[in-house]
């Protein structure tokens, strides 16, 4: 026994090693790759910015990061990505300021937070709940910045085993996913994804040289651009939206009281379990396409009530359901790169805008980035790492001031965002075509949120259809049309066994209901 | 038969409609494929057609729309998830921002970027009904802003125009 066991610790042992020392290099890689001036301010900004956007009332990463992404077009791609994935990951961090000064969350991620820090907050210690939040996000960020480092090589060199059949699987089950996280509207969720993949294939065909459904419009003749329907839909319609509501109210007798305690800082670490829940439920769901963070918090939240250390009753001001959700809400963005960089898939719409930029410069992230373009990985990595740094000193130096953001009149920056939505979706390319597209995409989104009809799968689809149907033609080109591979390769098939499952799964409980009722009616 | 169909339809919200045209679309395009795509691969295997992956998306488009129309007999409740709230939002003050919108994109060739950012700030503030001294500080310091980091700093160039 004890033979074998030295047999497995000498075989992990040598793997655990090269890990580190992979990671290790990989980090001092990805350091060396932001070390320019460019980079680095560019990171600085879009952490300074994500804060920002986090704190003002209405707007989120998501039209901060579709406005931006044109500009991000005469960036270095890593310069570009930072600043990104600073908006990001410093939105996460200013959402909690609102959530516990009044009431009203930055993000739909945060509204766990709000649970106990506002009564916290009401109680006169609005600066323990900031620095709770603050010191719990920066726990969770860092964790999936290292997560990230050590998951993503090893899934990549898995991904990289993939071929046309397991990437048209791949996409297929992220769909369904996406669609599922939508519960009862899996079915407009999936209208969506097909009309993103539908207007994904708009242009000339790549492999076939026909123009496919461009109406004869020459601007249509390079397809529908990412970029203004990403600005269209979140950008303009957000804007809209908030031109058009009225100004909410909120009690800020709080906003005064904002500031933060050392003392706070280090009182996360008194509950590892509620923060080892956070940080576990916040990287597996960011993991999964579409679920998002905010399912990853209210989990995290409710699991964290179960054994908790403190006594005082969650809602009332709990510090451990502010460490549970702030840990499970930063430590999604790790997770949601995870299958961006090795998989191609982006997690969510911020993470399906930032691929954007991979595409525009012409990198397309999936496990051959790990050997063609390291230093984007690498950099990305450090990125991550140094984010939360930057944004935990910002806050530190910044956050009285910067709670007062939360008087502006969203009114006022609706129409920010509209002249930023104009000139950015113009600057793409210069060209007016790319304002009609967004405005169009606009009205679109806002008649969508009216009906309640999902969008963020429109963008996702139409991010992931040009490598389906590159794909699926691949595949069915070399198998003669067969559909054999699907079902003949393990990996292709346990994936389509898990997309069978996922979309029947209501019919297999019903069913395992019905059974059970039987059997308890009929005593026999 | 006539007055149930009637009872039906009145019972309809517009997003079913919504729905409706938005499959009906898809369903039209789907058809029309043979001349939306040029030249259509006639002699192309099926598995090889470029109109393979777009017919299979315009199909998914118009079953699901349809399935969720009959699902959405029910009210729908609103999603966790991070999508657009726009329960509070008074649509007409929407459609005036998008008219007035549509002639700023207009007036942009014309007038050149500053004039009419400036044009189009001020009529959305009244529009909004802002104060004046908001307004007129909003409208000024705004276009001014993105003027000169736009068109002089970053040297978007918004073409020929009358004006600035």
């Amino acid at each position: 026994m004890g033979g074998v066991r030295e047999g497995t610790q000498g075989l992990l042992w040598p793997c655990l090693v090269d890990l580190k020392m992979e990671f290790i290099d990989a980090l001092s890689g990805g350091f060396s790759s932001l070390s320019t001036l460019p980079i680095a301010l560019a990171l600085i900004i879009g952490a300074a910015l994500g804060i920002v956007v986090g704190v003002l009332p209405g707007v989120g990463p998501g039209v901060t990061i579709a406005v931006l992404l044109p500009f991000t077009y005469g960036m270095a791609p890593l310069g570009g990505i930072s600043l990104l994935l600073g908006v990001y990951c410093g939105a996460f961090y200013g959402g909690a300021v609102t959530s516990i000064l009044i009431r009203t969350p930055g993000e739909a991620s945060s509204i766990m937070t709000m649970f106990d820090g506002y009564p916290l907050a009401r109680q006169g210690q609005a600066q323990r709940a900031l620095s709770l939040a603050f010191m719990s996000a920066f726990v969770g960020g860092i964790a999936s910045a290292l997560l990230l480092g050590l998951v993503a090589r090893p899934m990549a060199s898995f991904a990289g085993k993939f071929g046309a059949a397991e990437n048209v699987m791949a996409i297929l089950l992220a769909a369904v996913c996406i669609g599922k996280a939508y519960r009862r509207q899996f079915p407009a969720a999936m209208m969506m994804m097909g009309l993103g993949f539908f207007l994904a294939t708009v242009g000339i065909d790549p492999n076939s040289n026909e123009q496919r459904y461009t109406f004869g419009i020459p601007g249509m003749l390079s397809g529908i651009p990412l970029v203004p329907v990403a600005v269209g839909l979140f950008g303009m319609a957000q804007a809209l939206v908030m031109v058009s509501s009225p100004v909410p109210q909120f009690d800020s007798s709080l906003i005064q009281s904002a500031g933060l305690s050392w003392r706070g800082f280090l009182e996360p670490f008194r509950y590892p379990k509620a923060m080892l829940k956070g940080l576990f439920l916040g990287s597996a769901i960011g993991v999964l396409p579409a679920v998002g963070a905010a399912l990853s918090t209210s989990l995290a939240y409710f699991w964290a009530q179960k054994g908790a250390k403190d006594p005082t009753p969650f809602g009332q001001g709990n510090p451990e359901g502010i460490v549970a959700a702030e840990c499970a809400n930063n430590s999604n963005s790790g997770g949601a790169m995870i299958t961006v960089l090795t998989l191609g898939i982006p997690g969510d719409a911020i993470t399906a805008i930032i691929m954007g930029v991979f595409v525009v410069h012409g990198i397309v992230p999936g496990p051959s980035l790990f050997t063609d373009r390291p230093e984007i990985i690498n950099g990305v990595l450090a990125s991550l790492l140094i984010i939360n740094f930057v944004i935990l000193g910002l806050l530190i130096l910044t956050v009285k001031p910067l709670a007062r953001l939360a008087y502006v009149n969203p009114r006022i920056l609706g129409l920010v965002i509209l002249v930023l939505s104009f000139v950015g979706s113009y600057s793409a390319a210069n060209s007016m075509y790319y304002v009609i597209i967004a405005t169009v995409f606009g009205v679109f989104g806002l008649v969508c949120a009216r009906g309640n009809i999902p969008t963020i799968p429109l963008i996702l689809g139409m991010v992931m259809g040009d490598t389906l149907e590159a794909s699926l033609r691949q595949l069915l080109g070399r198998s003669d049309g067969s559909l054999e591979p699907f079902v003949t390769r393990p990996m292709s098939l346990t994936m389509l066994i898990a997309i069978v499952v996922i979309l029947f799964w209501p019919f297999f409980m019903a069913l395992g209901k019905r059974f059970q009722r039987s059997n308890t009616s009929d005593p026999s | 038969m006539k007055p149930f169909l009637q009872a039906r339809l009145d019972s309809w919200t517009w997003d079913r409609f919504f729905l409706l045209a938005l499959s009906f679309i898809a369903v039209c395009v789907w058809y029309f494929s043979t001349q939306l795509i040029q030249p259509y691969p006639h002699n192309a295997n099926w598995f090889e057609s470029a109109a393979l992956f777009p017919k299979l998306s315009l199909l998914i488009v118009a079953v699901a729309g349809l399935i969720e129309i009959y699902q959405r007999r029910h009210k729908m409740a609103s999603g966790e998830s991070e999508e657009l709230d726009s329960s509070a939002a008074n649509m007409q003050d929407a459609i005036s921002m998008v008219l007035t919108f549509a002639l700023y994109m207009l007036a942009v060739p014309f007038l050149g970027y500053l004039v009419s950012t400036l044009i189009f700030l001020t009529v959305s503030c009244w529009l909004l009904q802002f104060n004046l001294r908001t307004s007129m500080l909003l409208a000024i310091t705004l276009s001014l802003a993105m003027w000169v980091v736009f068109v002089k700093v970053l040297k978007v160039y918004f073409g020929h125009a009358w004006l600035i």
